[in-house]
């Protein structure tokens, strides 16, 4: 494992902890965003190689341009659920008057 | 060629003509039903990777027994729910139900883990759509709930298969099996495959979707989409460890036990079903462990109960506004819907000649399950106890009821099988249905909530913990 890979890992638990400490829905939400962003520099972590992902002719060494498609699709898929979350949130905290789990909690029981 | 793709294609390209073709939706939802369903009936078992390139570098696409079996008694389910609750709705629901339907072909027929990865958000994004629909508070909160857990799940298993790429180079499915598992994959991949499974202790929000989801929504989400993370498990069972079938194992039978017992302190009725469908998947967990073979039997059995359950709680319970024990109690319930009630929660017990007891023999735990049938057995009668039937009726159930039972004792008499295991269990579900009966006016027990947000959070990453410790020192 380097050190690109432990600095993802990093990044991940960062957000993992931020996802459990904050009690501000908007945060948490940035923090799934910064979980996303753990997992996406973990699989660039893996592939890259000092070279650029891109197949060119007359160049034999590249990164593997596989892992970088798959993560546009992470990408796009990461920001549309956030997207998502985000106007649930929105639509929720229209009609609850607060962004704070525990009230939101407490007022729909 | 194989045309087994087909049907995802047909769903997926129906829900874009829906939005040209509304006024004649009903002619073009079923016509997208029995084609998929045709097609899929008269295809061959096999499977092919797309552009004709090696299955190390392509998505992997497969017909087999398991996955036809399970996709034809779908199409059934979905068809009904359809039927039932959606013939009316609007334009962008049925387009989204479409998608769904065909993101769930999709999935049972993938062999790569990215396609996997890409149906299961597909899956996900619809359902959080359908859930909310009505945008009402209660169920916007399940949704957002349903789509912060199912993104941490989704995160954690995109780690598993950036560790596996890293030292495999591939991501199909099958070419995966025969490979070591590099370290860490197994801890990522069969958590995040836990908590999208709906078991008890790490997905809390099973409890809230199925509980406050637009009425028909949670027959699908219940039947099919809750078992999906074990249809994964069953699928990559073959490269487990002992250390890692053992740790499944304790798993299932802690979440089993617990989930049971935290159904005694429900009263909401939907909520209570919830958590047996918990309970369920821990079953499901056992069947995979000790006869992998059934269970693909034991989902279509779970599919059809359960959908039907929800299908009736649904249009019987939820639309007329019953939504706890309380309400039930004061409402008057029409005799063939109770006979239909009693019918499948009985098929849920476990007891002898419920399906569950046929896939349950199969499990080496026999004494054990025994003793969770005592649990069983007050959640069978905590709900029927509450059904109140017309009083003409009550007469002839007196007689069809113990009837039945007489037939089941007969037919036991000339069988000649197992006749003192199966009364045994049959003691403990009457045991424990009796002593709801004896003890619910002595004993108050109020509901409690163990799954709130937060806790929930907690659970997931001190599971997750545990497992990497585990895999650390090497016990799985």
């Amino acid at each position: 494992m380097n050190l690109y890979q432990i600095l993802s890992f990093l990044v991940f638990i960062i957000g993992v902890f931020g996802v459990i400490n904050q009690k501000d829905m908007i945060l948490k939400l940035l923090n799934l965003g910064t979980i996303q962003s753990g997992v996406v520099l973990l699989f660039i972590a893996i592939s890259y190689n000092g070279h650029s992902p891109i197949i060119t002719p007359g160049i034999e060494s590249y990164s593997d341009p596989l892992i970088h498609s798959f993560l546009l699709t992470v990408i796009v898929i990461g920001f549309a659920n956030l997207s998502l979350m985000l106007v649930f949130v929105m639509i929720l905290s229209s009609k609850i008057k607060t962004y704070q789990i525990d009230e939101i909690e407490k007022k729909i029981k | 060629m194989n045309i087994f793709f087909l049907p995802t294609l047909i769903f997926f390209s129906s829900s874009i003509l829906l939005y040209f073709l509304y006024k004649h939706k009903s002619i073009l939802i079923k016509t997208t039903y029995i084609s998929g369903f045709i097609i899929l009936l008269i295809s061959d078992y096999g499977s092919f990777v797309f552009n004709n390139v090696s299955r190390n570098l392509g998505i992997q696409l497969s017909l087999d027994y398991n996955n036809k079996l399970i996709l034809l008694f779908f199409f059934i389910l979905s068809f009904i729910t359809y039927t039932l609750f959606f013939r009316k709705k609007e334009k962008y629901f049925l387009m989204i139900f479409l998608i769904l339907n065909g993101a769930i072909i999709n999935f049972f027929q993938s062999r790569d883990y990215f396609n996997i990865y890409v149906s299961l958000e597909l899956i996900s994004m619809s359902l959080f759509l359908l859930v909310a629909y009505e945008k009402k508070v209660k169920m916007v909160w399940a949704s957002l709930k349903y789509m912060i857990f199912s993104s941490v799940a989704l995160n954690l298993y995109l780690i598993s298969i950036a560790i596996l790429y890293s030292n495999t180079g591939t991501l199909n499915l099958i070419e995966n099996l025969a490979f070591d598992k590099p370290l860490f994959f197994q801890t990522f991949l069969v958590s995040s495959l836990l908590i999208k499974s709906g078991v008890f202790f790490l997905s809390g929000w099973v409890i809230d979707v199925q509980s406050y989801s637009t009425p028909g929504v949670s027959a699908i989400l219940t039947g099919v989409v809750e078992k999906m993370g074990l249809w994964m498990l069953f699928l990559i069972f073959p490269s487990f460890n002992k250390g890692t079938i053992d740790f499944l194992l304790i798993f299932a039978i802690v979440t089993l036990f617990l989930s049971y017992t935290y159904l005694l302190f429900q009263n909401n009725i939907k909520k209570i079903f919830a958590i047996s469908t918990m309970s369920q998947v821990s079953y499901g967990l056992l069947v995979i462990i000790f006869s992998r073979e059934i269970f693909v039997y034991f989902f279509i059995y779970h599919m059809i109960t359960k959908g039907f359950i929800f299908i009736l709680v649904d249009k019987f319970f939820t639309e007329k506004r019953i939504i706890t024990l309380e309400d039930l109690k004061r409402k008057i319930i029409r005799y063939d819907i109770y006979l239909m009630f009693f019918i499948l929660i009985f098929n849920l017990t476990g007891a002898y000649p419920s399906i569950l007891y046929i896939i349950k023999k199969n499990i080496e735990l026999g004494f054990f399950l025994n003793i969770v049938l005592l649990l069983v057995g007050i959640f069978f009668e905590k709900i029927m106890d509450n059904i109140h039937i017309e009083e003409k009726y009550k007469k002839i159930n007196h007689i069809i009821i113990p009837g039945l039972f007489l037939i089941i004792f007969i037919n036991l008499y000339f069988q000649n099988i197992e006749i003192r295991e199966i009364l045994f269990g049959l003691v403990f579900l009457v045991v424990g249905a009796l002593s709801y009966k004896f003890f619910k006016n002595k004993i108050n027990l109020k509901e409690i909530n163990i799954f709130s947000f937060t806790n929930n959070l907690i659970y997931i990453l001190g599971f997750v913990l545990m497992i990497m410790i585990f895999e650390l020192k090497g016990m799985i």
